[in-house]
């Protein structure tokens, strides 16, 4: 059909304005509502599919945006600054494609549109409305929410300034060391999610993937400081309930704070490729008020010495047995695998393994070089093998050395005692 | 109108360019190769 | 004169052999262009298959088919065939069969060069997968499982055999990147017919032009990178080696100089061929052409002074924080400006909806996406709650597949016919961009949601709270995956028979090669032609 100009010329004052100032023509409507009719259902079909999937999903989400409660004051900010940003996002998204829909509909040939020759804006109203979207998309990225973003950093980073305890976090090939230097207490936190469940041999418990052995326990209202480095490889450090997340790399001491306001368990995970635990990576903080935090560390420190206690006295071979066994299936059978069978190509098995069944220390009771106890006090530079004297107890050593070289059809018959391994550190 | 010779040097003129600017490119990926064995980031203190 | 003209450029070429041999040792940059687009195809589909095995495993939580070390296999061999295999060669393919006659040239500068940068890419894909088969013969540890830049430093000096084979690979690809980015400088600046001033030419070749600039500059960086971490594995340097001394944060910082401008060089081309589109389709003239050469300048020069926002939670003092979070928002300034001339380009046309139309504005929409979503990316306290969690993989994926594979879905349909001088099927055309619409939407707005509710990427098992959206992405992939199947009956039946094309192909095509019959003669524009 050809367009009808001549409203156009003797149309109502609005109509030439809009047609002489944005290129609307708006003389052809009758037309155009007759169009309607046949309106492309392809274009209906389009909006109507993303924004039903998008429906679809916010309403599988547990909140509208779907973020984990914030519980610390970082968390809280950056998660609003994260709101207010999407719904910016979404507010430009769909005014910009209320615009192109606009002209889909509308400047389609099937309607009798007429092309237009213009190659850029022509009026001044025309630059107006060119130039607009840009100055208003530099007050969004430099004040609007780049002046609060500038202060969320600040403050995310604001690590020192009245901190009330320090902990240091050290990742390893696939477990975190949690150290309060202050108490002098150190412990390793690997996941509890049984191997069972992760094959589908078992059913899955409700923290599935997310449980751990031994929490991380911080007490509440406290402005704690976190430093982080890695043993290995480059391991991240996430709770999303805490809005942060930081690296931990291996010869550098990263930093971060948390405050929980709400007493809990925050469940999170390992947030940087890092092998092929990656997935198995667990955090979990236990945030407590104060008192019982008091009572937890009274508790450790008496674990610790009694532990100190126990190194100094000589175990028998069973009590050694059963600690290893317990040690192993929490600490070394994500690498070397149930039975020390390992993984061919990637984590040598332990049975009949050379190194497990070599001689243990030298006629001088000395480490041998690349002997059992020097590989698991050492470990191997440039592998997962990590130097388990950082990480672990006299009598823990003592006991996976000696579990290991009587199990999985090892028989060498002979152990370890704790203070041996005391006294070669 | 040029004539045939002069069509002739225009060809092999525009060759010669073509090749001068593109020894000057693969030069200057050497160039930038070899820099990053300078360890430049390290030189940069803001970025630690 | 034509004569003369004809007589110097004659002596270059003969008649192509025939067969296998045409193929193997052609220089003629349309043969060329054929044979680097078929290869990105193969790669697409190879790449596809390995991330379907890696939906399949997330299709419910627990470890069902693959072991965790498999699964980060299959994922970085995907980025890697997707990137370096697929969407870059097939924009090097457009570019070699277009831009010579987008300008009026015979023939690219270098069509030796070319050939060599061609005949590269097979062996260094090769390179990938081998190591990949030979773990099933108990050979080797399997193939690179590091993520596809590598940015693990400590890790990577742990790998197998795979990560010198993807080193190797990598150094492979660099070469021929840049040997086809070399070639399109000088031919650009030297061969462009008389009077195709630079200000004329189309805004694909600018694209290319500028994207070339951007390997030359970011390619030789990821080498070196790769190079230095080659010793460090074997010939004992440390320049990454924390144990030693090295510095972890060094390769990162040199990765991501490499890495972000990567992102462009994949989408340039497809900003640059997107205006060609909207302007057939909406019988227009290219809206913005100067604003759009400045903004894609523009773009090219901030894609080298943002890198660090990929590693903001990697602990960079704060004043480093601030500025990559200032400088990264301003991209988001001459990007808005490609997205208002887009908008100019369809406003007040006559728009018709053929296929490649219809990629066109579906690359628009999901563009959109995914350049708004990188909006909030960079702001620093936010980014800590994002990075490296599924939002991130549902952003880049909304830019990589909904900006560059739309864009050159939109390309192969709407050159197709001048490719091969026969008209697709329409009605399968629109079929595959609504199965693709559909599908792609489904794979990836879930994945934003697990990202927000704490889901971090190249995880091969997940926590119960996120099984949902990972069984909605997973269908949502194998949908995906199934329906680009039907490209390939399309592409096949096109090619054998299809009804014949005309020169002009679209009523509103304008360019040079349009003006010439479909598919080209095997050698054209000889004489250069007439530009106004």
């Amino acid at each position: 059909m050809e367009p009808d100009n001549s409203a156009i010329r003797d149309g109502h004052a609005v109509n030439k304005w809009l047609a002489r100032h944005f290129c609307i023509n708006r003389s052809d409507r009758a037309a155009n509502f007759r169009e309607w009719g046949r309106i492309e259902k392809r274009l209906t079909l389009l909006l109507v599919t993303v924004f039903s999937l998008f429906a679809a999903s916010l309403s599988c989400a547990k909140s509208i945006w779907d973020f984990q409660e914030p519980v610390t004051p970082v968390a809280r900010d950056s998660i609003a600054a994260s709101v207010d940003f999407l719904r910016i996002i979404m507010g430009i998204y769909v005014v910009v494609f209320a615009v192109f829909a606009y002209s889909i509909f509308k400047h389609r040939k099937s309607s009798g549109a007429q092309p237009g020759t213009f190659t850029k804006p022509g009026t001044r109203w025309q630059w107006a409305l060119a130039i607009s979207p840009f100055l208003l998309l530099i007050y969004i990225d430099y004040i609007w929410m780049g002046v609060p973003a500038f202060h969320a950093i600040a403050q995310m980073e604001d690590t020192r300034a009245a901190a009330e305890m320090v902990v240091k976090v050290t990742a390893s090939q696939w477990k975190w060391q949690y150290e309060y230097p202050e108490e002098n207490i150190r412990f390793v936190s690997t996941i509890a999610t049984t191997q069972g469940q992760i094959h589908n041999r078992e059913a899955k418990g409700e923290h599935y993937l997310q449980e751990v052995d031994n929490p991380l326990i911080l007490p509440t209202n406290k402005k704690v400081r976190i430093l982080l480095t890695s043993t290995d490889v480059i391991h991240s450090w996430w709770v999303p309930s805490f809005g942060v997340k930081r690296d931990a790399v291996p010869g550098y001491l990263r930093e971060m704070w948390v405050n929980i306001e709400k007493p809990g368990t925050y469940r999170g995970q390992c947030a940087q490729l890092c092998g092929d635990g990656h997935a198995f990576m667990p955090i979990v903080v236990e945030a407590v008020a104060e008192p019982q935090f008091k009572e937890w560390l009274a508790r450790k420190k008496a674990e610790g010495s009694a532990a100190e206690a126990a190194a100094g006295k000589v175990w028998s071979r069973e009590e050694l047995m059963a600690k290893g066994n317990e040690i192993y299936n929490g600490v070394c059978i994500a690498c070397h695998q149930a039975g020390g069978k390992g993984v061919p190509g990637a984590f040598p098995a332990l049975a009949g393994s050379k190194i497990v069944n070599g001689p243990l220390l030298d006629k001088n009771g000395l480490l041998i070089k690349d002997g059992h106890l020097d590989r698991v006090m050492n470990g191997k530079p440039g592998t997962a093998m990590q130097a388990f004297k950082n990480t672990l107890s006299d009598v823990e050593i003592a006991a996976i050395v000696t579990y290991e070289r009587n199990s999985f059809g090892n028989r060498m018959g002979d152990m370890v005692q704790p203070s041996q391994v005391k006294a070669l550190r | 109108m040029m004539s045939e010779s002069n069509v002739i040097n225009e060809h092999v003129k525009r060759g010669r360019r073509t090749v001068q600017l593109a020894v000057a490119l693969a030069l200057f990926v050497a160039l930038i190769y070899t820099l990053t064995f300078s360890r430049l980031p390290v030189w940069l203190p803001a970025l630690h | 004169m034509t004569q003369a003209i004809t007589a110097v450029a004659h002596d270059q070429h003969e008649h192509p052999p025939a067969g296998i041999m045409r193929w193997l040792t052609t220089t003629n940059h349309k043969d060329l262009g054929i044979l680097y687009m078929s290869f990105g195809a193969i790669m697409f589909f190879i790449g596809g298959v390995l991330i379907m095995a890696v939906r399949a495993e997330l299709l419910f939580p627990g470890l069902q088919l693959l072991s965790p070390g498999m699964y980060n296999q299959l994922f970085t061999l995907h980025a890697l065939i997707m990137v370096f295999g697929a969407i870059m060669p097939f924009a090097t393919g457009l570019n070699n069969y277009l831009i010579p006659l987008m300008i009026g040239a015979p023939d690219m500068a270098l069509p030796r060069v070319n050939n060599w940068g061609f005949w590269i890419l097979p062996f260094a894909a090769l390179l990938l997968l081998i190591p990949f088969f030979l773990q099933f013969s108990g050979i080797g540890s399997g193939a690179s499982g590091l993520g596809w830049v590598m940015h693990n430093t400590s890790l990577d000096l742990q790998g197998g055999i795979g990560v010198d084979f993807a080193i190797f690979a990598i150094h492979l690809l660099g070469l021929s990147s840049i040997s086809g980015a070399i070639n399109v400088v000088v031919t650009v600046l030297n061969m462009r017919a008389p009077g195709m001033a630079l200000m004329k030419m189309p805004l694909f070749v600018w694209a290319w032009l500028i994207t070339a600039f951007m390997l030359i500059l970011a390619m030789p960086v990821f080498s070196a990178a790769a190079t230095m971490l080659l010793t460090d594995r074997h010939f004992g340097t440390h320049f990454f080696d924390a144990a030693n001394g090295g510095d972890p944060i060094l390769l990162q910082h040199l990765i991501w100089f490499f890495g972000h401008p990567e992102v462009y060089i994949v989408l340039l081309p497809v900003w640059g061929l997107i205006p060609h589109i909207l302007a057939t389709f909406s019988r227009k003239p290219v809206y913005g052409y100067r604003a759009q050469v400045y903004a894609l300048w523009a773009i090219c020069f901030l894609s080298f002074i943002v890198w660090s926002h990929h590693m903001l939670t990697s602990g960079l003092p704060l004043a480093a924080e601030v500025y990559f979070m200032y400088s990264t928002m301003a991209i988001s300034i001459p990007t808005s400006v490609l997205v208002f001339c887009w908008l100019g380009a369809i406003w007040r046309g006559a728009m018709t909806f053929e296929t490649p139309m219809l990629f066109a504005l579906g690359f628009v929409a999901h563009f959109g996406m995914g350049a708004l979503t990188g909006l909030i990316l960079p702001d620093v306290a936010v980014n800590a709650q994002y990075h490296n969690s599924y939002v991130i993989v549902s952003h880049f994926h909304y830019t990589f597949f909904g900006g560059g594979i739309f864009g050159m879905l939109a390309a192969l349909y709407y050159w197709l016919p001048k490719f091969t001088g026969r008209m697709f099927d329409e009605k399968l055309g629109r079929l595959h961009f609504w199965l693709t619409v559909i599908s792609f939407n489904m794979t990836f707005i879930p994945q934003w949601f697990a990202g927000l509710d704490g889901m971090p990427r190249h995880i091969a098992d997940y926590a119960l709270r996120f099984s949902t959206m990972n069984f909605i992405s997973s269908v949502g992939a194998f949908l995906l995956g199934l329906s680009q199947l039907l490209l390939v009956y399309i592409v096949f039946k096109c090619v054998r028979s299809g009804p014949k094309a005309t020169g002009q192909v679209w009523e509103g095509a304008q360019g040079l090669e349009f003006t010439l019959p479909s598919p080209p003669p095997y050698h054209t524009f000889e004489t250069p032609p007439a530009v106004k």
